[in-house]
This record gives C-alpha cells, sequence and structure tokens, in this order.
C-alpha cells in the first residue's frame, strides 16, 4: 500500500524574497521621486556627480525593475511552485545562493551605477563582472527551479510554471546576447555590437525584458495568486494555453518598434510594429483570463484588498497592452517617440501592473508565511487607494505632458518656420506637469510606506505568537511510472507532463523572432549601407564619449534625427544607419529631455559648450539640466587611450598600429587645440586646464554628426 | 495609418486565424480535462 511522503516547503527563503521585495521597492521608488524632483527643480541635482539625473536615473530602472519586481518574481516563483508541484525547492544551498547572490548584485548596481560605471545600455548598465554574476545566479534559479519540477510529486505542470520556464530560458538568452562586450578594463567594456545593430540587439532584449521579466513572471504570479485569493479555478484553462504560446512566440518580435522612423532598415520596423499590433490578441487573452476568473464573485472586490489590488493590476495591463501596440504603429510613435507618452506608458504598466501583483501578493502571502492575520486591514485599503490616486496623478501628468512635447516639436508656422525654434521652449511649459508627476509618485512611495508599517506591526504580532516560525507540513504521493491514459484533451495534456519538451519548445518559440531579426542585420550588409566618408573617433573623442555614457547624458539627450520634416528643419539632414558603424555601443537615446545631439557638432563654438557644462542656463535660461563642474576639475584618465582603441580594433574598428600607439599623445594634442581656442575666446585656462575631462567631451559632440555633410 | 498592403493583408489574416482558433477551443465538450487541470492550486 502506498504511503504519501512527508515533507515541508522552504518559506524561510520566501519571506526574505518578500522582505528584499519591500526593502528595495521603497529604495527604488525613492530614487525614482528624487529624479522626477529634479526634473521640476534642478538644483535637487546638487552639484554632486554621483546625485545627477543621468548617474540615478539608471540606478532607479535597475532597482525597480530587477530588486524590487525580480525579489517579488521570486518571492512568488518559490512560494507557488513547491505548492503546484507537491515538492520542496532542489536544494536549500541553491535557494540561498539565489537570494544572496541577488541581492549583492543589487548593491553592486547600487554603487557602481552613481559612480557612472555603466554601459549605457537601458536595464543592462552594469558592467561585465556584474552581468557574469547575473548569470551565474540565474543558473542557480534555474538549476533549483527545474531541479524542483524533476523531482515533483504532481504529474502536470501547471500553466504558471510554462511562464516561469518560458521566463527563466528567455531571460538567460536574453541577458547573455546583449551582455555581449569586450572589455577594456574590469570597470569598463565595449559592446560587441555596433550602430543600429547594437540598437536592434538592445532594443530586443529591452522590450523583452518587459516580456519575460516584467509580464511572463507576472502572469504566472497571477494564474496562481489570483485563483487562490478569489477561489475560484482560472476561467479558462483552454484560453491559457492559446495565450501562453502566442505571447511567447509573439512578444519577442517587437523590440523594433522602439526603433521607429530611426536608421533601422524600414522592413525591421515594419516588422516591429506589426507583431506588436498582433500582441493585442495574446496580452488581452490573459486579461480576459484573469478579470473573468472573478465571474460570480466580484461582491469579494467590495471587502478584500487583495483582490483589488489583482484586479487594478490587470486593469492597468490590459491598458498597457492595448496602449503599447497603439504607440508602435508609426504614424502615432512619430508624435509620441522620445517624449514623456513613453514615460506614462511604462509607469502605468510598472505601477499599475507589476507594483499592484506584487502588493497583492505580498498582502496574500503575509498571513500564510508569518501566520497571523495582517495588522490592520483597513491599512491594505488605504494603501490601495493612495497608490491608485498616484498612478492617475502621474499618467495623466505625463500624457498631458508627452502630446504637449509632441505637438510642440512638430508645430509649424504659417510662413513654414517652426513654431518653436527653441527647444527650451518646450522644457519650460512641461515643468508644472513634472511637479504633478512627482506628487503621483510621492503618493504612490506613501502607499508603500503604509504597506511596510503594516508588514512591521504584523511581523511583531508574528513574533510574540511564534518566536520561531516552521517551514508548512505538506504530503503527498510520489509519481509513480504507470502511464496516465490519456484523456480527451490530448497532446497538450501530454505536453504538460513532458517538462523538457515542453521547455525545448518554449525556447524554440522565443528564439525565433530574435534569428529572423537580428541574423539578417549582421549578416545582410547592404541593410547599413557604409558611407566612405565616416570615421572612427579620435583618442580624444572616444575618451569624451566615455565621459558622456559616464556622466548619463543618454537619459535625455537622443543621437538620431528621424526623417521627419520637423526633425529636420530643427536639426539638421536626418540620421543615416552608416554614420554609427564606430558606435560602440549606441547612443540612439530614448528620451528627449532636451535636444537631440547628433548634428551639434560645429554647431556651436567650443565657448559655448564650455559655458554650458558649467552652467546650463548661461546658455539657455530656463534650463534644467544639471551642472557639471567636476569635468573642469578632474583630470582625463588617459591611462587605458591605448587599450580602448585597440580593443575596439579587434572589433574590427579600422584603427591603425600607429594611431593606437601614439593615442595618449594624439589625444593631449587635440585637447591642447580645444584648450588653445578656449583661451583665446576668453576662458583663464590654468595650468593643465587642456586635460580636464571637459575638453574631451567638447572634442565628441564638436564630432557629433560631421562625418557627412549636410545637403546645400 | 501607414502600412503597407502585405502588412494589411497578414494583420487581417492573423487576427481572423485567433479568432478562429477562440471559436474552435470553445466548441462544445471537452471541459473536463480542462477544468481538473485548473484546480491544480487548490490541490495543496
Amino acid at each position: 500500500m502506498r504511503t504519501p511522503d512527508q515533507f515541508q516547503y522552504d518559506d524561510k527563503v520566501v519571506r526574505q524574497f518578500v522582505i528584499a521585495t519591500l526593502l528595495w521597492g521603497l529604495i527604488g521608488m525613492t530614487v525614482g521621486v528624487v529624479i522626477a524632483a529634479q526634473l521640476a527643480y534642478w538644483p535637487l541635482n546638487g552639484g554632486i556627480s554621483w546625485l545627477t539625473f543621468g548617474r540615478l536615473r539608471p540606478l532607479h530602472t535597475n532597482a525597480v525593475i530587477f530588486a524590487f519586481a525580480g525579489n517579488a518574481i521570486f518571492a512568488g516563483i518559490y512560494y507557488s511552485t513547491q505548492r503546484l508541484l507537491k515538492t520542496r525547492m532542489l536544494s536549500d544551498t541553491l535557494s540561498k545562493i539565489h537570494f544572496w547572490g541577488w541581492q549583492a548584485i543589487i548593491v553592486a548596481a547600487a554603487i557602481t551605477l552613481p559612480l557612472g560605471i555603466t554601459t549605457s545600455k537601458e536595464y543592462a548598465e552594469l558592467e561585465w563582472p556584474l552581468d557574469i554574476a547575473i548569470a551565474a545566479v540565474w543558473v542557480v534559479f534555474g538549476v533549483n527551479l527545474f531541479g524542483a519540477i524533476a523531482k515533483r510529486r504532481e504529474h502536470h505542470i501547471y500553466v504558471a510554471i510554462w511562464f516561469y520556464i518560458a521566463t527563466i530560458l528567455t531571460v538567460a538568452m536574453l541577458h547573455i546576447v546583449n551582455s555581449l562586450a569586450f572589455p577594456v578594463s574590469v570597470l569598463k567594456s565595449y559592446s560587441a555590437f555596433a550602430g543600429v545593430q547594437d540598437a536592434l540587439v538592445q532594443w530586443w532584449y529591452g522590450h523583452n525584458a518587459v516580456a519575460f521579466f516584467l509580464t511572463t513572471p507576472f502572469l504566472g504570479l497571477m494564474y496562481y495568486f489570483l485563483p487562490k485569493a478569489a477561489e475560484r479555478p482560472v476561467y479558462s484553462y483552454r484560453l491559457s494555453i492559446i495565450h501562453f504560446w502566442s505571447l511567447v512566440f509573439l512578444y519577442i518580435w517587437a523590440g523594433p518598434h522602439h526603433l521607429l522612423y530611426t536608421s533601422l532598415p524600414e522592413w525591421a520596423q515594419t516588422m516591429g510594429m506589426v507583431f506588436s499590433v498582433m500582441l493585442i490578441a495574446p496580452s488581452w487573452g490573459g486579461m480576459i483570463n484573469g478579470l473573468l476568473t472573478l465571474r460570480g464573485a466580484w461582491d469579494k472586490l467590495r471587502t478584500d484588498a487583495v483582490l483589488k489590488f489583482f484586479v487594478a493590476a490587470i486593469t492597468f495591463y490590459g491598458m498597457a497592452t492595448f496602449e503599447g501596440p497603439m504607440l508602435s504603429i508609426r504614424s502615432l510613435n512619430a508624435l509620441s517617440h522620445y517624449t514623456d507618452w513613453t514615460i506614462a506608458h511604462v509607469h502605468g504598466g510598472a505601477l499599475g501592473w507589476n507594483g499592484f501583483i506584487a502588493f497583492g501578493m505580498i498582502y496574500y502571502l503575509i498571513p500564510r508565511l508569518w501566520k497571523v492575520e495582517v495588522y490592520s486591514k483597513r491599512l491594505m485599503n488605504v494603501h490601495f487607494w493612495m497608490a491608485t490616486a498616484g498612478i492617475v496623478l502621474y499618467i495623466t501628468a505625463m500624457y498631458t505632458s508627452g502630446i504637449t512635447q509632441g505637438l510642440m516639436w512638430r508645430a509649424f508656422n504659417d510662413d513654414g518656420n517652426l513654431k518653436y525654434p527653441d527647444f527650451i521652449e518646450t522644457v519650460t511649459k512641461l515643468v508644472p506637469l513634472f511637479w504633478i508627476r512627482t506628487l503621483g509618485g510621492v503618493l504612490y512611495v506613501a502607499g508603500l510606506v503604509v504597506m511596510i508599517y503594516n508588514f512591521y506591526k504584523t511581523v511583531q504580532l508574528s513574533k510574540a505568537q511564534y518566536p520561531v516560525l516552521e517551514d508548512t507540513h505538506a504530503s503527498a504521493y510520489p509519481l509513480t511510472r504507470t502511464t496516465e491514459k490519456s484523456d480527451h484533451r490530448g497532446w497538450h495534456h501530454v505536453l504538460e507532463g513532458k517538462p523538457f519538451v515542453f521547455s525545448i519548445l518554449s525556447l524554440i518559440a522565443v528564439i525565433i523572432g530574435g534569428v529572423a531579426e537580428i541574423v539578417p542585420m549582421i549578416a545582410v550588409s547592404t541593410n547599413v549601407p557604409s558611407i566612405s566618408s565616416v570615421k572612427p573617433y579620435s583618442a580624444l573623442e572616444l575618451e569624451g564619449r566615455d565621459i558622456y555614457i559616464k556622466e548619463g547624458c543618454y537619459n535625455c539627450h537622443s543621437q538620431m534625427v528621424r526623417p521627419l520634416r520637423e526633425e529636420v528643419v530643427r536639426y539638421g539632414e536626418y540620421s543615416k544607419s552608416g554614420e554609427f558603424v564606430y558606435d560602440r555601443p549606441f547612443q540612439f537615446g530614448s528620451k528627449r529631455t532636451g535636444p537631440d545631439l547628433h548634428r551639434v557638432g560645429g554647431r556651436y563654438p567650443n565657448l559655448w559648450h564650455y559655458r554650458h557644462m558649467l552652467d546650463p542656463r548661461s546658455t539657455s535660461p530656463g534650463s534644467i539640466m544639471p551642472e557639471y563642474p567636476w569635468l573642469y576639475e578632474r583630470d582625463m584618465d588617459l591611462s587605458l587611450a591605448s587599450k580602448k582603441l585597440r580593443v575596439m580594433q579587434k572589433m574590427g574598428v579600422p584603427y591603425t598600429n600607429e594611431e593606437i600607439d601614439n593615442a595618449k599623445q594624439s589625444a593631449k594634442t587635440q585637447a591642447a587645440t580645444i584648450a588653445a581656442d578656449l583661451e583665446k575666446n576668453g576662458v583663464k585656462m590654468e595650468a593643465k586646464a587642456g586635460e580636464k575631462e571637459i575638453v574631451a567631451l567638447i572634442a565628441y559632440l564638436q564630432r557629433l554628426g560631421t562625418d557627412i555633410k549636410p545637403r546645400s | 495609418m501607414e502600412i503597407g498592403l502585405w502588412t494589411e493583408i497578414s494583420v487581417v489574416i492573423f487576427f481572423t486565424m485567433f479568432l478562429f482558433l477562440l471559436f474552435w477551443v470553445f466548441r462544445r465538450g471537452g471541459r473536463k480535462g480542462y477544468d481538473a487541470a485548473a484546480q491544480l492550486p487548490f490541490e495543496e
């Protein structure tokens, strides 16, 4: 007679991930409020290098995506997987390594990013040693999860676990490919891809970071925690099958919608656009499945804060996954790209979908992990309404701001001239909206503070009653080798019992889109027509480029003039893909808080740039740009000048050996020319002033867009 | 909307296929196995 196995679920690691989620959520979102306030009131940049918007914004994005959402995902996955498979995770040691390894990476990010140690590739800013650490910890996580699947006591893999499998495999693929780089030093590397190819790889990664880090694992959490909280099974398991496969297949192709009207070839842009529109179907399949799970139980919403969070989350998900495809259509994207509309879209999804799923899930978990009811149900509802109000304020401010920007940038007078020729006019108009957005963010963070207080009080109650928290006991029969009779559900039912095959098919589904888009971009040279006048950066210009990256200038400035009348009139000739062949990494940018810089070379004298970086308001009254006084104090570090050129040469940039050997000297010679020009124009240049970082940055900016001659 | 003819055709084909698939999936009969699978979270 068979007896069931007795075992325990590892609740400790789930509790740890929950605490980490709350802690990093508070930190990451507070940094978000700080940078929002900096845009509204530039003196908050403080004149301190590691506090500027350009240094802190990547800290904010990494913290909220990988630290807040990441820890929430792991908490939910570890809790639900064990219960769905009726097994403890493969190894407690692996669980510990996963938890502590992930937190160590986050701490390293919190140190390196404000110091300007960055690749500048969005949501992949961490330099190569941390990329390796991420891959190692991710493998640990994958082994732990797949190991649990291997030793499961439940034959069939529930839909939530399909999403976790797709997440693990796809994030590994995306991270490894997009992080490919050649190191110059421990703290610096150059992307293995260049220009428009780098842009495509980056946004294949970037959009699929949204898809497979912020969507699929959260959908998996939805499929487990929503039915549990509502005490009803998911509306349609069959719909979840269609939803899963179409989502994981289609999402991968959508990356180019971040590059519409750029110099990415039109076929790739169209592919991204079309697949993004098609993505409405599986996304809304998931939304429908989630919302209709509450059929006949809607009255529970009145009293249950967990369900409030989940239902609002799914609603924001539906909104964002309709808006995203619309924004991916070229004609609408021509208005919205680079504006705050994108910011509104992101934050509706991130605060609404990711945040609310995380909060609802944690409120659900607290009584089950700490064995006592949540301290105050009233405060849970207070949190919900504060956070919802915060989101609404945030996104309405940013919708208004984004559409204002877009319309002002493209406005023409009857005489055919730009109505707002000075970019600064389109910035100063937005400042009141930046304040409203900051208030929205403050409300959202305040809601989280209420949650943390509620959590703290709950844990105090728990400690008083349960000084030691035991893991949850469980029992289940081990799997036997007898083959299950196939029933009318057919092949997918069989597939759900074969996780290895399932995983291979998932991997194939996600590889196809990347191969179809990226391989032709790299293999077919006519996709990036070469321009003979385009030359590599000089040693000094490359140094300046690295300073541009370090200071995070790309967070506010784009380098991509689109082939639209309003852009060509404002900035000059539109950008060609052949101009970026030596750009590693690419610097197209994705937001214009400041103007596009691709044609800034030669537009202003050196003196203008010298004054502008020291005090932006001296050249552009009303500017919200931070001041950069340290660029005038710090010497350029030319110790790696030759090494940088050699690494570039290895990747195919045609530097000669002579140029490489003389890199340091040629940089100093070019710097002396700029310094002499500044002195001639009245700048008091002290000894060694020509060797300061500002000179390198000026050299880089003066080079931008000058490789091709403007049309006469 | 700036969209070429082949793009229009492929989008229409896709959505038609998706709707057809949904209707086919929700045809009469065969819910039992799916309902059983949806109960997994409640078997702790």
